[in-house]
């Protein structure tokens, strides 16, 4: 389950002056790897907050890594084998504090589309067979184990990643922003998508994002996942008005987050390519969704 | 780490986890009796199944998703994608469309070059475990290359909207178009920084390379201003073709017992990237940037990195170029009709089909579409251009390491490192690749 932790853990913090420095590692699963180039994109505050902070794992930046144990974890990128999954209860048990870095770490982002599809569906088109490949279902890391903080988008926002680090160091929780899309939209004087007849996924998505997208006068596509209080009906009748077919809108929902619990209830477990596609295949009841439920939460 | 597991006279060197490179690869070489029996290299980043995740879905949410392929260089997946779509519906954009996506291409080669560069290969020259470790002695030139980085990000920023994942590029043009002060002032950010690329062409080209030479083909795309964004297909032997026949020309196989898609050209390996672009378009370079050609050693793939320090340089002067000329003015983006490109004859009745290739920074990128007569995506096809590398990278390391085996494990693990860290392969983007094996000769 992805929902906030409402009980937030501290770090313990010596108030003294030899204070230690937090050892932080910065662990990726499957993924574009943007995140930790957001993180990299802080050109400015890079050098002086890792100096602040021990970074003793970043195989994408550094030759030598440690193996923990850790004050601090952000993990990017979605679990989609089974290794991953070992290995996500493996970094939960050394780390005080957890935090999903950006949308797959969330929900599964992009690569858990194929949640909503056939083994086959998936894979033939690219691979010819299903043989080789041992993959489960993309899932953020929460489907697992406990996650302290989550970093929603697709990318992170790198100036709520540096947010929650200054927070951390200091020994404070940080909090999760807890408004929509629409509230920073508003702020940025952007005229309303919905309006124009775009659908636009700003009402029911978590903000902190700046609104980027509404600003460059895109529809949001929900990248951050929805709110906990979402009302996804009333938006999905909207879309309907706005004269997009059943399937078209189911698919809006499985863009980035389409495995959290709001978005995965309106859309149903399948939603097929088969039907589409000529000579796609047979269609195989192995459905990615229910794959290696056993290796669901601890 | 390496693992060194001597069983009589059978060595086997490990690199479970490839540092400093995007994505996720490791490498086993086999050697017996002091002979290099087996190299393999395992890219055991996860499959994502692109091809298959945008099927049925509309033409305008193909270009977002497929730019979450790749971190480091989304804009180019993002415009690739949104050029595969125009040709399928044969939409013409306009001038000033054309200019602001070439605008974007530099920056994304900004930002990757000058982060592969700074954070990920100079600390391996200079001795360090990290950029982190090497800012203590060398912060000047972490500092250099930082801000390079940060005005590459700030160009895609002002232009695309965003750093990674660009948003303001759509089907047709812009949905934003940049504003014209905002330009402006990149140009006197471009103008003041220019030397600091000049100084990276230098510092590249004084640094010791490892010495090794090989044989082989490369390709890269050709145009006259070593643009990023369109040009024929060009190899080092001359043949120029238009990138609808590339599937006639490159050969997607799959190997029994493996996943891996290899891209031949002939049934040979090939490699493409900065090194292949300066050598099959190193013409087109601005005048400033060709003042470094001499000092290449096309043979050298380790020199990659002294051409994307060359092509740093050039897309500078190009960037400076164009934004002195540029005078932005409000346009929306071209509206077409699906139905349009079912007129193309070699495909299927009621579908289209478009193909596109651009100059990603590691080389040629393909995105192939088709779509039915709604406009949904009924077949992909996407070559990246590590794919296209991996193979050369094998078979490098399979010329190179017989040299090595004489050497301390350390420098043989520091080495083969430094070779695959010079294509700059990104292993997300590859991720057609699981493994990888190369067989006993």
């Amino acid at each position: 389950m992805k929902q906030k932790n409402k009980k937030i853990k501290t770090l313990t913090q010596p108030n003294n002056k030899k204070q230690k420095k937090l050892k932080v590692g910065i662990f990726s699963f499957t993924s574009c790897a943007g995140c930790q180039f957001e993180i990299l994109d802080l050109e400015d505050e890079l050098l002086d907050i890792f100096s602040k902070v021990d970074i003793i794992h970043f195989p994408m930046a550094k030759a030598k890594n440690e193996d923990g144990p850790f004050d601090v974890v952000f993990v990017e990128g979605a679990v989609t084998t089974p290794e991953e999954v070992k290995k996500i209860k493996e970094i939960r048990n050394k780390t005080k504090y957890l935090a999903a870095l950006g949308t797959c770490a969330s929900y599964g982002g992009v690569p858990s589309i194929k949640d909503f599809y056939t083994e086959e569906e998936i894979e033939v088109p690219v691979y010819k067979t299903t043989k080789f490949i041992k993959s489960i279902r993309a899932d953020g890391i929460g489907n697992y184990v406990k996650v302290d903080y989550f970093l929603h988008g697709c990318p992170h926002n790198k100036y709520e990643f540096l947010h929650v680090m200054k927070e951390l160091m200091v020994g404070k929780s940080p909090k999760q922003p807890d408004y929509p899309v629409c509230k920073e939209c508003r702020e940025n004087k952007n005229p309303c998508l919905l309006q124009q007849g775009k659908p636009c996924m700003g009402p029911i998505t978590n903000g902190g994002c700046n609104s980027v997208c509404t600003n460059n006068d895109i529809a949001c596509t929900g990248c951050r996942g929805p709110l906990d209080d979402a009302n996804i009906d009333p938006i999905v009748h909207l879309y309907e008005k706005m004269g997009f077919s059943d399937d078209d809108i189911k698919k809006f929902f499985i863009g980035y987050a389409g495995t959290s619990k709001l978005f995965s209830k309106f859309v149903g477990q399948t939603c097929s390519i088969s039907q589409n596609i000529p000579n796609s295949g047979k269609i195989n009841q192995r459905n990615y969704f229910n794959k290696n439920l056993s290796e669901k939460k601890q | 780490m390496a693992k060194n597991i001597n069983k009589g006279k059978t060595k086997t060197i490990k690199l479970d986890h490839i540092t400093k490179i995007e994505g996720h690869a490791k490498l086993t070489i086999q050697i017996v009796k002091n002979k290099l029996k087996k190299v393999k290299l395992d890219v055991y980043e996860s499959a994502r199944f692109f091809e298959s995740l945008v099927l049925c879905r509309k033409y305008d949410q193909l270009s977002p998703l497929t730019s979450r392929i790749c971190g480091t260089c989304s804009p180019s997946h993002a415009i690739t994608s949104l050029l595969a779509t125009e040709n399928a519906f044969k939409i013409k954009v306009s001038e000033q469309t054309k200019t602001l996506r070439d605008l974007l291409m530099y920056g994304t080669i900004i930002q990757n070059h000058a982060m592969h560069l700074y954070l990920l290969v100079l600390p391996d020259y200079f001795g360090y475990d990290s950029a982190i470790e090497m800012a203590s002695k060398y912060k000047k030139e972490v500092l250099m290359g930082l801000s390079l980085k940060k005005l590459g990000n700030e160009l895609v920023t002002v232009v695309g909207g965003r750093e990674i994942h660009p948003i303001s590029a759509v089907i047709g043009g812009f949905s934003k178009i940049p504003e014209q002060d905002k330009l402006k002032e990149l140009l006197v950010k471009f103008r003041k920084m220019k030397k600091y690329a000049a100084a990276t062409a230098d510092l590249f080209s004084k640094l010791t390379y490892p010495k090794f030479s090989r044989e082989t083909q490369a390709f890269g795309l050709v145009n006259k201003t070593h643009s990023f964004y369109h040009g024929k297909i060009n190899c080092v032997g001359g043949i120029c073709f238009a990138e609808q026949s590339y599937d006639n020309i490159f050969e997607e196989h799959l190997k029994k017992g493996s996943t891996a898609k290899v891209v031949l050209y002939k049934n040979k390996p090939f490699f493409n990237g900065a090194l292949a672009r300066l050598l099959v378009n190193g013409d087109s370079l601005s005048k400033d940037a060709k003042k470094y050609l001499p000092k290449i050693d096309v043979k050298n793939p380790f020199h990659n990195n002294l051409a994307q320090a060359i092509e740093l340089v050039h897309s500078f002067d190009r960037i400076i170029e164009i934004l002195e000329k540029i005078k932005v003015h409000d346009e929306k983006p071209v509206s077409f009709d699906v139905k349009h490109g079912r007129r193309n004859a070699e495909t299927a009745e009621g579908s289209a089909r478009g193909i596109a290739v651009t100059e990603a920074p590691r080389g040629l990128l393909f995105h192939d579409y088709t779509y039915d007569e709604n406009g949904h995506c009924i077949k992909a096809n996407i070559i990246t251009p590590t794919a296209q590398n991996l193979k050369q990278m094998e078979e490098d390391l399979k010329l190179m390491l017989p040299s090595l085996l004489s050497k301390p494990e350390s420098v043989i693990k520091k080495h083969v490192e430094m070779l695959i860290r010079a294509y700059d392969p990104c292993f997300s983007c590859s991720s057609h690749f699981l493994e990888m094996k190369i067989e006993k000769r």
